[in-house]
């Protein structure tokens, strides 16, 4: 983690279209429409053009939704031509695009790969059709597996596996046959979730109405604890919270976030973050169209973080690496020390055994990693 | 103002909760035009935004209707609205003493209540003048033959002239104007004689200082002159006297017999005092009015502020309200728990709840309060008594010769079908039985005497629902007598907690302690560590459960997307943590406090 640089070298790009919403998503998303997907693009490209001042050449794109992958293949080509006209990329540049199994077939990989794609991200959630049934996803495991595969013989070596733990009825068993599913099959980076319940999905609905058969927190965090050393011992490295990868496969887009560095958002409902000022678009696809018809900037929310908002919001993030947050990289950002500024606050949780010094950082403990925020909390 | 005494009528509406009472008011101000259309609202003489939430009258208030009746004459009818709570039975007395008659209102439907048989005997015993009137006959439920029966026989007054009304639909309503002119008596008094006027209610305006409501009995009286109030002794001089119409309209003088208000730069409420006698000064009245007593809390309870730092903000909002309110009371105490706080007396639990929602909506304060407790006697080995109202302060039961504590006599209302649940509930109260009256073929009256700390656990809500919602109730107070009274402390993380001991029977104590240490377990949310919770008599641990270690609180993703949300929640979070009390190192949620009035038995 370093200063945050004045213009950002990563970008992400919202695409809010999905066949269906699953029961527990709360994402900016809406069903799939081929003619709006069409307009949106172009939205987008004119989105592209309002903030080619506020770049340097590209480390890390991200494309994400949504389900960009329910797009066609040629208006997948659009896209990339678009960003490569727009954006200079480097030579090393991280590209991922996330892909829901069942919505990738062999001429959308050829278009992802001559773009340069060399990173997707699959959404699995669970290895079992019942439990994937419940998710209200769309895919069954066998499609999963097709996906998988087809973008391995693509040529696609990094990729990664998003499952969920802590769902409704799921046993411990359930969860250990998913996680080693996955291991069997090998990818570069898993991300492991435990289910949160957000507002405003059936998933809230129906645990607010005491329908949801959740298992209790013990088990969740019993789930937790398996996951970290069960991955952790075939070989992944658990980097933050709930990521675990390969040797030098770590997410670089993400760690921008952790790292709380500057990234744009483009697309409805994206985030960004440029020149210490946090942005958040338009929500809705026809008014965000529409702000782009007029080729204004449709941001819907700013926010200039400074102060404690920035400290906060920067220890929340780096305590998420399972490195933790340098001492050197605080001082450097901020001008202060970080052991001199929240002294009792560190020395509680020190006491606590939730957080620990190594020489150059402060980082979680093990069991810190559970309890977070009950941390976060009191940087707030 | 020269109004003949013959032209005066000064009465009151009285009646139980939600039988009509303010809407009634509402009717006979409309039809008198008291007020202008634009300025009628509902419950238009409740001026406090929480009686009008609540829908109940706090403080009594008065307003002067002028009627033009039949006879030609144009008659002044002073209202005065009273409150209709238990808790405030002293402040009706004094209402009705300034009245000649009053408005009884019964519900078509639910026909006599306890509510209206307590105002009832408070009318009776005041000597005025009682003219029933069934509301809400327009209800396809009301049965009114069967009501007046019961007005006959249970509340024992005549009922062949009850007025039937339907004060929702304004139905009735010239008759009652009517019925108040020719059946209520006008006030009496010599009008030469030296001033003679009760104090029935007292407010405090910030500009004005006290504003007395009061009744003229004998004489008269205007600004410039001096007076002096029979209790406190102190002359003052008047500045203004006035009338409600409702807001205050000053006046040349106030007459013998009329109702009105009277500023006489009385800056400290308990200087002019519900039910105390105004007369002139030096030439005074020989004899105060009748009925004045003290007003004593009963109901006993600490405040705290739940962030120590705001303990003098909280002694500035309680003289502040004090100020507007003389019947509750307080006085420093220090807690090893909560730290500095106030022990407040009220006159019951709705006035208790009501003083804590006024000092945190006023004065925006958070507060935490612990469970009350009633005045205990115990008398000490060593000879004398001293006086408890904090169970923690309880002295330690070797030196203890007996501990006494108030009882009240209950009167319940229930139809036969419940009279077994009633009575079962009055019985596992530690409940007295005296005596059971028919009232008539559906309902049945229950007297007992039980002890007032009973009442105040969830005596009420658990008497309604096993009655479905037809049982009523009224209490008076009794005296006191001696029990096998014991301390339950509550020790969390080992340490006692003396915020949630409470004093209670010994044969139910061991019971007791597990339910509470049950509650609480529910209520204290999972922490770092494991918080033992134990209930103990003295040294002995009569229950223990433990609060396990909190072992899973994150977020699952965060990225760009929603940094700022996610620190916003912490924020709330955090925000929501300051509401925790902490004890030693546990957090404890203010529920926790009062835990042990849901008795679960």
């Amino acid at each position: 983690m370093n200063s945050p640089v004045k213009t950002a070298s990563s970008l992400y790009i919202h695409i809010p279209f999905c066949a269906t919403k699953c029961y527990y998503c709360a994402f900016n998303t809406y069903s799939f429409h081929k003619e709006q997907a069409k307009v949106y693009l172009q939205a987008l490209r004119t989105e592209m053009e309002l903030y080619l001042l506020d770049t340097a050449p590209l480390r890390t794109v991200f494309i994400g939704g949504g389900t960009p992958s329910i797009l066609s293949a040629k208006a997948l080509a659009q896209l990339f031509a678009d960003l490569h006209t727009h954006f200079e990329l480097r030579t090393d540049a991280e590209i991922t695009v996330e892909c829901n199994p069942g919505t990738v077939d062999e001429e959308k990989l050829k278009v992802m790969h001559n773009a340069g794609v060399n990173r997707l991200s699959f959404g699995l959630q669970a290895m079992s059709d019942d439990t994937l049934k419940q998710l209200g996803r769309i895919h069954t495991v066998t499609e999963f597996l097709h996906s998988y595969h087809l973008s391995r013989e693509f040529g696609f070596e990094n990729i990664n596996i998003d499952v969920i733990f802590a769902l409704p009825k799921q046993t411990m068993a359930a969860w250990q046959y998913t996680l080693h599913e996955v291991i069997s099959l090998a990818p570069a980076h898993i991300s492991a979730y435990n289910l949160v319940i957000e507002e405003a999905t059936p998933f809230y609905e129906w645990s607010t109405a005491g329908e949801l058969h959740l298992p209790s927190e013990d088990t969740e965090a019993d789930m937790f604890q398996y996951t970290i050393e069960t991955l952790t011992a075939h070989g992944y490295t658990h980097y933050e919270i709930c990521n675990f990868a390969r040797p030098a496969r770590f997410a670089r887009h993400n760690l921008v976030y952790w790292d709380n560095q500057a990234c744009i958002g483009l697309g409805a409902g994206a985030c960004g973050y440029v020149d210490g000022v946090r942005y958040t678009n338009i929500r809705g696809i026809a008014p965000y169209i529409n702000a782009l018809a007029q080729r204004n900037k449709p941001i819907a929310d700013t926010e200039r973080l400074t102060g404690r908002a920035e400290k906060a919001e920067t220890l929340m993030l780096a305590l998420r690496k399972r490195e933790g947050i340098s001492f050197e990289d605080y001082r450097h950002r901020f001008g202060e020390a970080l052991d001199v500024e929240f002294a009792a606050i560190l020395k509680k949780w020190i006491d606590l055994q939730l957080l620990e010094r190594t020489t150059t950082h402060l980082r979680l403990t093990h069991r810190g990693l559970c309890l977070a925020n009950e941390v976060f909390v009191e940087l707030m | 103002m020269s109004t003949n005494l013959q032209n005066i009528r000064n009465f009151c509406i009285l009646g139980h909760i939600d039988h009509g009472k303010s809407t009634l008011s509402d009717r006979l101000l409309e039809h008198t035009n008291t007020l202008a259309e634009r300025d009628m609202r509902e419950q238009v003489l409740d001026l406090m935004e929480l009686e009008r939430e609540r829908g109940i009258t706090i403080k009594a208030t008065a307003v002067k209707l002028r009627y033009p009746a039949a006879d030609g004459n144009l008659y002044e009818l002073n209202l005065i609205d009273t409150p209709g709570h238990v808790d405030f039975t002293y402040e009706v007395s004094r209402s009705l003493a300034a009245c000649e008659g009053a408005i009884l209102i019964v519900d078509a439907a639910q026909g006599v209540e306890a509510q209206t048989l307590a105002n009832a005997y408070l009318a009776i015993d005041s000597e005025l003048e009682i003219i029933p009137v069934i509301n809400k006959i327009d209800l396809p439920t009301a049965r009114p033959d069967e009501v007046k029966r019961q007005i006959e026989e249970v509340v024992g007054i005549p009922a062949d002239e009850a007025l039937l009304v339907s004060a929702k639909a304004g139905l009735g309503i010239p008759a009652i104007l009517a019925a108040i002119v020719n059946r209520v008596p006008a006030p009496t008094g010599e009008t030469d004689a030296p001033l003679k006027a009760l104090v029935l209610d007292s407010v405090y305006n910030n500009y004005r200082g006290v504003i007395m409501y009061t009744r003229i009995f004998d004489g008269s009286v205007a600004p410039g002159q001096k007076i002096q109030l029979m209790q406190t002794k102190r002359a003052y001089e008047v500045e203004e006297v006035g009338i409600f119409t409702p807001q205050m309209q000053p006046t040349s003088e106030l007459l013998t017999g009329a109702v009105g208000y009277l500023i006489a730069g009385i800056r400290e409420i308990d200087k002019a005092k519900i039910g105390d006698t105004i007369t002139h000064h030096p030439q005074a009245t020989l004899s105060p009015l009748p009925g004045y007593r003290e007003i004593k809390p009963l109901v006993f309870s600490g405040l705290y502020p739940a962030d120590t730092n705001q303990f003098h903000a909280l002694r500035e909002a309680l003289d502040k309200l004090r100020l507007n309110d003389a019947s509750f009371s307080f006085e420093p105490e220090t807690s090893v728990a909560l730290g500095f706080g106030f022990r407040c007396g009220f006159l019951g639990l709705l006035h208790m709840e009501i003083i804590h929602e006024r000092l945190e909506r006023e004065f925006g304060l958070a507060l935490v309060r612990t469970a009350p407790s009633v005045m205990y006697r115990v008398y000490l080995k060593s000879g004398g008594y001293v006086p408890v109202d904090n169970p923690a302060y309880l002295p330690e039961l070797q030196d203890v010769d007996r501990i006494e504590e108030p009882y009240v006599n209950i009167d319940i209302i229930v139809p036969r079908d419940y009279i077994g649940n009633a009575m079962e509930l009055c019985q596992k109260r530690r409940g007295v039985y005296k005596r059971m009256n028919q009232l008539d073929a559906t309902r049945v009256q229950l007297l007992y005497e039980l002890p007032l700390s009973e009442m105040l656990t969830d005596f009420y809500p658990k008497l309604k629902s096993l009655t479905r919602g037809y049982g009523s109730l009224e209490y008076d107070i009794g005296t006191y007598k001696a029990e096998n009274l014991v301390k339950l402390d509550v020790l969390l993380n080992g340490k006692p907690v003396d915020a949630l001991s409470t004093i209670l029977p010994r044969e139910r104590a061991e019971t007791r302690g597990k339910g509470l240490v049950s509650k609480l377990k529910e209520l204290i949310p999972r922490q770092m560590f494991e918080i033992p919770i134990q209930a103990a008599i003295g040294n002995k641990i009569v229950a223990r459960a433990s609060v396990r270690p909190l072992r899973k609180n994150v977020t699952a993703k965060c990225y760009g997307g929603d940094v700022t949300r996610k620190r916003k929640l912490l924020e709330r979070q955090k925000e929501g943590k300051k509401r925790l009390k902490q004890i030693g190192n546990v957090d404890v949620p203010q529920e926790a406090f009062t835990a042990m009035l849901a008795t679960d038995e």
